[in-house]
């Protein structure tokens, strides 16, 4: 009786020995009649024998205590600093308001009267930053860990074609359908800050599956 | 029933110290040990766990619920993380991590576990996350796939050639076990 080739029991061979159970009849008669795959099943088992050791020898108690506080310390810093800024942005319309008020009564108060006061705002140049922003979802994926873009610091985007594993490398997840070969090429929209170092990223074309 | 992580960082964002306190029991233990079996090193580990969630708290933190879960998120961090250790101390290693071995020494005494962690770290990025979450953190596929952000199929298949390359690498270690655990 034929219990084909070996190439198509591999994968139930792994998996039973995965789940700790004895072979199919098929592959049991398949195991018999195959020398070859007889030595593999005996490795497979040989070899979840190591892992479970190494699951083990890894699962060892350790104090989390240190971590934790750490954690919280920071976390409580970061909430204080930000009660502070909330605070301070409290006062941006309240000054706001103030100035506008005063203006009216210089503006009133001005014998012509013809020309108005004007009143200049500095805003900072923000419309950079607004690319990597992901709050918005405007197609870029920032590159994790990237350093933040200084203020005022200009970005341009460069268009290059990058293979999977480059974009894995800059940290950008590939598409499901084609994590599996990082040897195609996507054709992507760079931003790059003025260090040349990328920030986001933007899939423009995908290859062909 | 217990919230769910996502409505627990929902409320972290908000200032809910008791809300990190529960994700961190939740998710910090699972998350050290994935790292823990990708770098071999306590310390290295324990930092990666910890950036993680400092990521999390973040004013600026980048995850986003409509891109995948918070689990996957932290664990996308600890990979990223992970691989840019790796990046960074490898070069010029021909492909062996140069980390310290601390966990590897101290906690494994059979010499083929030792080259079998070996051979762990030293798979191709993808075999090695299908090792870790299915064999040594007995996720499911369905689980390990969605912290992948792959399908099934895709981690599946992984695995089993990951599990051909260490049982080789294991074979090989028997005959010859100086080379392999050099």
């Amino acid at each position: 009786m034929s219990t084909g080739n070996c190439g198509e029991w591999l994968d139930e061979l792994a998996e039973c020995v995965r789940r700790g159970v004895g072979p199919s009849g098929r592959l049991s008669a398949h195991l018999s009649d195959c020398a070859r795959c007889g030595e593999r099943w005996e490795a497979e088992w040989v070899l979840s024998a190591e892992l479970r050791e190494l699951r083990m020898a890894r699962a060892g108690q350790r104090s989390r205590d240190v971590w934790r506080r750490r954690l919280m310390a920071e976390f409580a810093g970061l909430e204080r600093s930000s009660s502070r800024s909330r605070f301070r942005w409290a006062w941006i319309p309240a000054s706001a308001a103030l100035l506008a008020a005063a203006s009216v009564q210089v503006w009133l108060g001005m014998p012509g009267r013809s020309v108005p006061a004007r009143i200049s705002v500095q805003s900072e140049d923000i419309a950079s930053a607004g690319l990597v922003d992901t709050d918005e979802d405007n197609g870029f994926i920032p590159v994790p860990y990237a350093l933040p873009l200084a203020t005022g610091e200009s970005v341009r985007i460069v268009r290059r074609e990058l293979n999977g594993a480059e974009l894995v490398r800059m940290g950008i997840d590939l598409p499901g359908a084609y994590a599996a070969d990082l040897a195609d090429d996507f054709e992507a929209d760079v931003v790059v800050g003025e260090d040349e170092l990328p920030r986001a990223v933007q899939l423009v074309s995908y290859p062909d599956l | 029933m217990e919230p769910s992580d996502e409505e627990l960082y929902r409320r972290i964002r908000k200032g809910d110290r008791q809300a990190l306190a529960e994700l961190y029991e939740r998710r910090e233990p699972a998350l050290y040990r994935y790292a823990l079996q990708l770098s071999g090193n306590q310390a290295i580990a324990e930092e990666a766990a910890h950036e993680a969630f400092l990521q999390l708290i973040q004013p600026d933190a980048r995850f986003d619920a409509r891109r995948g879960s918070l689990q996957a998120y932290l664990y996308g961090v600890v990979r990223n993380l992970m691989r840019m250790a790796y990046r960074s101390q490898c070069v010029g290693l021909a492909g062996e991590p140069a980390v310290d071995d601390s966990v590897v020494q101290t906690l494994i005494e059979g010499e083929a576990t030792r080259a079998l962690s070996i051979a762990v770290r030293n798979l191709p990025p993808g075999y090695r996350d299908a090792v870790v979450l299915c064999d040594l953190e007995e996720r499911s596929y369905e689980d390990a796939a969605k912290l992948v952000g792959c399908p099934v199929g895709t981690i599946r298949s992984r695995l089993y050639r990951a599990r051909r390359l260490l049982a080789a690498k294991l074979r090989q270690y028997r005959l010859t076990p100086e080379k392999v655990t050099k």
